[in-house]
């Protein structure tokens, strides 16, 4: 029974309510909508838009929570570090080793002010040195054990007096924390309060969803083009690249600002609208064995890297075969040694299992008894800088189940990781080098000398050749200190390099003038203009 | 005294006593909700601790790369007390916790409670907003589905709910983003810029919770319909709409009140992945980060207060049913 209209309204009041509330709805969402287009539009052509992963945190130099790229904004090093590695003059002028290595000299840049009119004198360095040079939270630093005393003979000249000879102080120096320069009057007493540097962009305004900086109109350098910087956080990569896509940002990637992966990287390049730039790779992503049980065996340390099929992993997965690594650094990292090209061929991988006495029982090869199989460890959700090598892990199972090695493939998420690797819970694993501007002397230090916590590879060969390249001096005693590092671990079959990812950064097509910068904690927007 | 008198004198007296019980009720739920957070934060500590990782690592790390030394991660560890027995720590956190401190962040620096405050109300917006938004999707498409019986419109609405319960939340934003922000620059693709940024959280949330209410509501109010009393109400000439508004939903929605509370419930907890993908600075994408760096004492703030979230919504659907239904009252009376 359906009951009739009453007369006069064609509807019952009830249906009418509820009409007009849908009409208010609808109405409500293309208010919105045609609100945000416009938002969306070309407001200001003097702020450049920056997706970043994470809010920016504290920026406090002497902590580690804030975010590099923010810090690189504000404050500024002594030393710059130039393309290839090379010092370059930045709130220091000059610079003079003494002929015993012993003591290093500054000359400071004149006419230097903090954002807060501080004058940079040597004075404002020495406060800022004392606060992480010999002290313990800092140790992970060579340059903190090594600078014995900071002397200050005039207005305008910083000394470092050295415990011992240390060459990679420069590299150092052009860290982003903790050696970088904040105004004394910001921090009383070493009490952090400000981020107040000398650098190119100062610090507006800051919140959990993004930050905005502009220009330093009083800067000692040049000055940048665009008055405002404009961070926005957003921790999903999808999303970061649909706004840029949209264009409600202009600039993304970068290593640790709001990192691409080598898929993404193939969709910008094929978008009209956007533009994709590649740096050279500075970090190496590689397979590493603990030699322990049968990878003590260098038979099947070499079996594994002559079944490992690096160049269709580099095709599949990582953006081409351009990217195979040929060595423990690419070649845009200093002193990074020959290139080495690398057999794939898994008949010979089997033949050299076979000829070292493991022989196939099934599926599975063994010898006296002892099953080679081994345990790969992958991490989840990789950190910032580092590619995610589940998927080459799979391949990499198949590979070696093919010449009877057994892989069971065993992820944790990356708060475990670090524990696993450094317990040693693992026969293989993947491990990926610091990069500009900590190398080749970092990962040297922290991966390839007996003791570290996860180490590449170390023996009692290998101590005396790290020990030997850091304390080089000359490029050429570098260079060979380097190179017979490179071709112990090559002789040992130490470890198979896997990809050396390129440095995306993507922009809009309208941003003109953005550079890759020579390392990931950089970010440097100076001459990048708009429109 | 007349019989209209009597009528509003037992309606008093049944309000007045549903008050009592109302009120008696409220505080044997409170009791049980005191129990059911302690079991829930206590289990929470539990995880995160037996699980491989732990924040002193994370906190080297981030200090000094993989270079970190074992020196170094003891060192934290002691100063975060990680090696203290698990009843000893959680005990010490409770005891703070009770006078509203919640510790600080490992990951950020900054007091767990200071950063409560600020993402909370946020994470209430979203599922707020997300909340009505699925409440009136589904009471809408359930009562079409149960009063329009012919034609395709019913199979259309279940077929719809289907999917809409179906489909995985971060895939529907994806395709939401993808087509409405970048294809038609209609929406921002994230962030919180005003009202149009608020569309597409609160539609990926509320689409699925939205789908099983819309079911809920239409099988309870073809129940409705099929009882006597509307059979009689239509015959004294009443329209289907003023019999479904007046009769039949009153009567169908107590029953639907459980499985929408526990649809809120869960948009509260399904904050966590669409305020990552939508950069939304709430407290879902804040627990994931502190997930990843086992940062303790956000966890565990995190939890307390999704627990709080989930037990107020489901007691709140208790009340409302014992004070909407005065069978229920009658029949809880001694």
């Amino acid at each position: 029974m359906r009951s009739s209209p009453r007369p006069g309204t064609g509807q019952p009041p009830r249906r009418r309510r509820i009409r007009s509330i849908a009409a208010v709805l609808v109405l409500a969402l293309t208010v919105a909508a045609c609100g945000s287009t416009s938002a969306g539009g070309d407001e200001d052509r003097d702020t450049i838009r920056v997706a970043v992963a994470e809010e920016i945190g504290d920026l406090n130099p002497w902590d580690f929570l804030g975010q590099f790229h923010a810090m690189d904004l504000v404050y500024e090093p002594l030393v710059a570090y130039g393309e290839g590695g090379e010092p370059e003059p930045a709130l220091a002028e000059s610079w003079e080793t003494s002929p015993d290595g012993r003591t290093v000299t500054f000359t400071l840049r004149p006419g230097v002010r903090f954002h807060d009119g501080t004058p940079f004198d040597a004075a404002a360095a020495k406060f800022n040195l004392e606060q992480w040079a010999g002290r313990e939270e800092f140790s992970f630093l060579g340059s903190s054990e090594a600078i014995s005393q900071i002397r200050t003979p005039d207005q305008r000249t910083v000394e470092l007096v050295l415990s011992h000879p240390y060459p990679p102080l420069l590299h150092e120096l052009s860290l982003v924390r903790p050696v970088r320069f904040v105004s004394p009057a910001s921090a009383p007493e070493g009490k952090y309060t400000e981020p107040i540097g000398t650098g190119p962009w100062v610090l507006d305004s800051e919140s959990d969803t993004g930050a905005t900086f502009v220009r330093n109109e009083e800067y000692w350098g040049e000055k940048p083009e665009l008055a405002r910087v404009e961070l926005r956080v957003m921790p999903d990569s999808q999303t970061r690249l649909s706004a840029l896509r949209a264009g409600e940002v202009d600039l993304i990637g970068g290593g640790y600002l709001s990192p691409i992966n080598a898929v993404e990287a193939q969709e910008i390049d094929s978008d009209s609208s956007l533009e994709l730039l590649s740096g050279d790779a500075d970090t190496t992503m590689s397979l590493i064995f603990n030699p322990r049980g049968p990878l003590a065996d260098r038979a099947v340390r070499e079996a594994i890297s002559l079944a490992t099929d690096v160049e269709s992993i580099n095709e599949v997965l990582y953006g081409g075969t351009d990217h195979v690594a040929r060595g423990l650094f690419p070649p845009a990292v200093p002193h990074a040694g020959d290139r080495v090209e690398r057999d794939y061929d898994p008949e010979a991988a089997a033949q050299a299992l076979e000829d070292d006495g493991w022989r196939l029982e099934g599926e599975t090869r063994a010898k006296d008894g002892t099953p080679l199989e081994l345990e790969l460890l992958l991490v989840s959700d990789p950190v910032h800088g580092t590619l995610d090598a589940r998927t080459t892990g799979q391949a990499l199972q198949d590979a070696l189940g093919k010449i009877g090695v057994k892989v069971e493939l065993r992820v944790v998420d990356g708060a475990a990781y670090f524990d696993e690797q450094a317990a040693g819970n693992y026969d293989l694993t993947f491990a990926t080098t610091y990069g500009a501007p900590y190398d080749p002397t970092n990962t040297a230090l922290s991966f390839l000398k007996t003791g570290v916590e996860i180490p590449i590879w170390t023996s009692a060969e290998l101590d005396p050749l790290v020990d030997a390249a850091v304390a080089a001096q000359e490029p050429a005693e570098l260079d060979a200190a380097y190179q017979a590092i490179y071709d112990e671990l090559e002789e040992e079959v130490a470890f198979v390099p896997i990809t050396s990812p390129p440095r995306y950064y993507a922009v809009r097509s309208d941003v003109k003038g953005f550079e890759i910068p020579p390392h990931e904690y950089h970010l440097d927007l100076t001459g990048v203009t708009l429109g | 005294m007349t019989r209209a008198d009597t009528a509003g004198q037992t309606a008093r007296t049944e309000r007045a006593r549903g008050v009592g019980l109302v009120g008696r009720a409220l505080i044997r739920h409170l009791g049980s909700a005191v129990v059911v957070l302690l079991v829930v934060t206590f289990a929470a500590f539990a995880l995160v601790r037996a699980t491989p990782g732990n924040s002193a690592t994370s906190i080297a790390v981030r200090q000094a790369g993989a270079g970190a030394t074992q020196e170094q991660i003891d060192r934290i560890r002691d100063e975060l007390h990680l090696d203290d027995s698990l009843v000893v720590q959680y005990g010490a956190w409770l005891s703070r916790a009770v006078t509203g401190d919640l510790g600080r962040s490992e990951r950020t620096g900054r007091p767990v409670a200071e950063e409560i405050a600020d993402r909370l109300p946020r994470t209430l917006f979203l599922a707020g907003g997300s909340a009505v938004l699925a409440i009136l999707l589904g009471l809408g498409a359930g009562i079409v589905s149960a009063v329009v019986r012919r034609g395709p419109l019913p199979g259309l609405l279940r077929l719809g709910a289907l999917l809409g319960a179906s489909v995985p939340p971060f895939w529907l934003a994806f395709v939401l983003i993808a087509f409405l922000s970048e294809r038609l620059h209609l929406l921002p693709t994230s962030g919180q810029s005003g009202p149009a940024s608020w569309v597409m959280p609160w539609l990926v949330l509320a689409v699925p919770a939205g789908a099983i209410i819309s079911r809920v509501v239409a099988v309870a109010l073809a129940d409705a319909l099929a009882q006597p009393y509307v059979g009689a109400a239509r015959a004294r000439g009443r329209s289907t709409w003023s019999v479904v508004w007046r009769d039949a939903l009153p009567n169908a929605v107590g029953s639907t009140l459980h499985v929408t509370a526990l649809q809120v419930g869960m948009i509260l907890t399904g904050t966590v992945i669409v305020e990552t993908v939508f950069a939304w600075p709430g407290l879902g994408a804040w627990f994931v980060d502190a997930v990843k760096f086992r940062d303790n004492w956000s966890i565990l703030a995190a939890v307390l207060v999704f627990a709080i979230g989930f037990v107020l919504i489901t007691r709140l659907a208790d009340l409302l049913q014992v004070a909407g239904d005065p069978r229920l009252r009658r029949e809880e009376t001694p």
